[in-house]
């Protein structure tokens, strides 16, 4: 088993966890950290892959360290939308109001 | 059925009717991953031959900052978008979304180790800019370790609670950005093509770029923490403080 493989699978196996849990999850915290758990297996994955040929690749690298910061943006962002979400609908999930029920 | 009740429904059904989906999918992510052929791209070599007319020796900055520049120009706006964006769900900068609670300031160890920690992580992350020319390192990295001191900063209450809205702050955030759009411009008006440095002035301003860029990163990381943190610290004499010592 070679390295490419051994951190390919790793990346593989997280991404597959964290969708899982993006859709089973109803708290919205626990969504945003099953998607940062599947970005990080998509970066460990292209990090992987970059060591494919006899020579490093760089530019998957490179695109890696950008998605990292672009991530960590992103989820800034959703955590402060939540907390929003939160503060008026006095709920963390997506749930409807409880107004709507008859 | 109300949406309030689907909701729920979906929630109690999915982790059952999804795990052998999701189970699946794993095998054949795994076996994708087994049967790839290896590289046969044409980028590592294009990357390598191109490398003496980059201005920097570590491959990877050469990537992100010339031949992948607009990336990196991108990646920074995005940055400061994200910035604005958190800012303006809390218009009045003061309560933040979290509401975080941190212990008084006014504490004789955390002032010695700070004051240690502190100038450390600055030499560090002026380092980091500095050897990303030849090797692992560079903007990102750097700015990781600004973040990291202005975010220990902020939570030991040292910074006031609303980081980040002063003109001082709003400049460093916005600088990175400012100076690599204009670079951006200039040699699309110059060269033709964007983000095209003359050759022998790449090096220089790389490493410039790189530097305004570490600070902006900083800054925007710091921002986004205590823009969503809104950290609150315990003044002296305040309600919570005079509960713990009692009458």
């Amino acid at each position: 088993m070679t390295v490419v493989s051994i951190y390919g699978i790793t990346g593989v196996l997280l991404f597959v966890m964290g969708v899982f849990g993006l859709m089973t999850q109803p708290h919205l915290l626990k969504k945003l950290l099953s998607l940062n758990i599947a970005s990080a297996g998509v970066f460990l994955l292209m990090v992987a892959l970059a060591y494919r040929g006899d020579k490093l690749d760089p530019v998957p690298h490179a695109l890696v360290l950008t998605g990292i910061v672009i991530s960590v943006s992103a989820t800034a962002y959703a955590v402060a939308l939540a907390a929003r979400l939160q503060k008026i609908t006095g709920s963390p999930t997506l749930e409807e109001p409880a107004v709507d029920e008859p | 059925m109300s949406l309030r009740r689907k909701h729920r429904r979906w929630y109690r059904v999915s982790r059952w009717a999804l795990l052998p989906v999701f189970i699946a999918l794993a095998v054949v992510l795994v076996q994708t991953v087994l049967s790839t052929a290896p590289a046969n791209g044409e980028l590592p070599r294009l990357v390598d031959e191109e490398m003496s007319a980059s201005g920097v020796l570590h491959p990877l900055t050469a990537v992100l900052l010339n031949f992948r520049g607009y990336d990196t120009l991108l990646e920074i706006g995005v940055l400061l978008v994200a910035v604005i964006a958190v800012w303006s769900l809390d218009a009045s900068g003061k309560s933040g979304h979290l509401r975080l609670r941190l212990p008084s300031p006014n504490n004789a160890a955390l002032r010695v180790d700070l004051s240690i920690i502190l100038p450390l992580m600055v030499l560090m992350a002026g380092y980091m800019v500095w050897i990303g020319s030849y090797r692992p390192g560079g903007a990102f990295q750097s700015g990781a370790i600004l973040g990291a001191a202005a975010v220990t900063l902020i939570s030991s209450g040292m910074l006031p609670a609303p980081f980040g809205r002063s003109r001082r702050t709003r400049l460093a955030l916005a600088g990175g950005f400012s100076f690599f759009m204009t670079v951006a411009i200039l040699t699309v008006l110059f060269k033709g093509r964007l983000l095209n440095y003359p050759m022998a002035w790449a090096g220089t301003m790389i490493l410039l770029i790189e530097t305004l860029l570490a600070v902006s990163i900083g800054a925007a990381l710091a921002a986004l923490f205590a823009g969503v943190a809104g950290i609150k610290v315990d003044e002296p004499g305040s309600p919570s403080r005079r509960e713990e010592r009692g009458p």
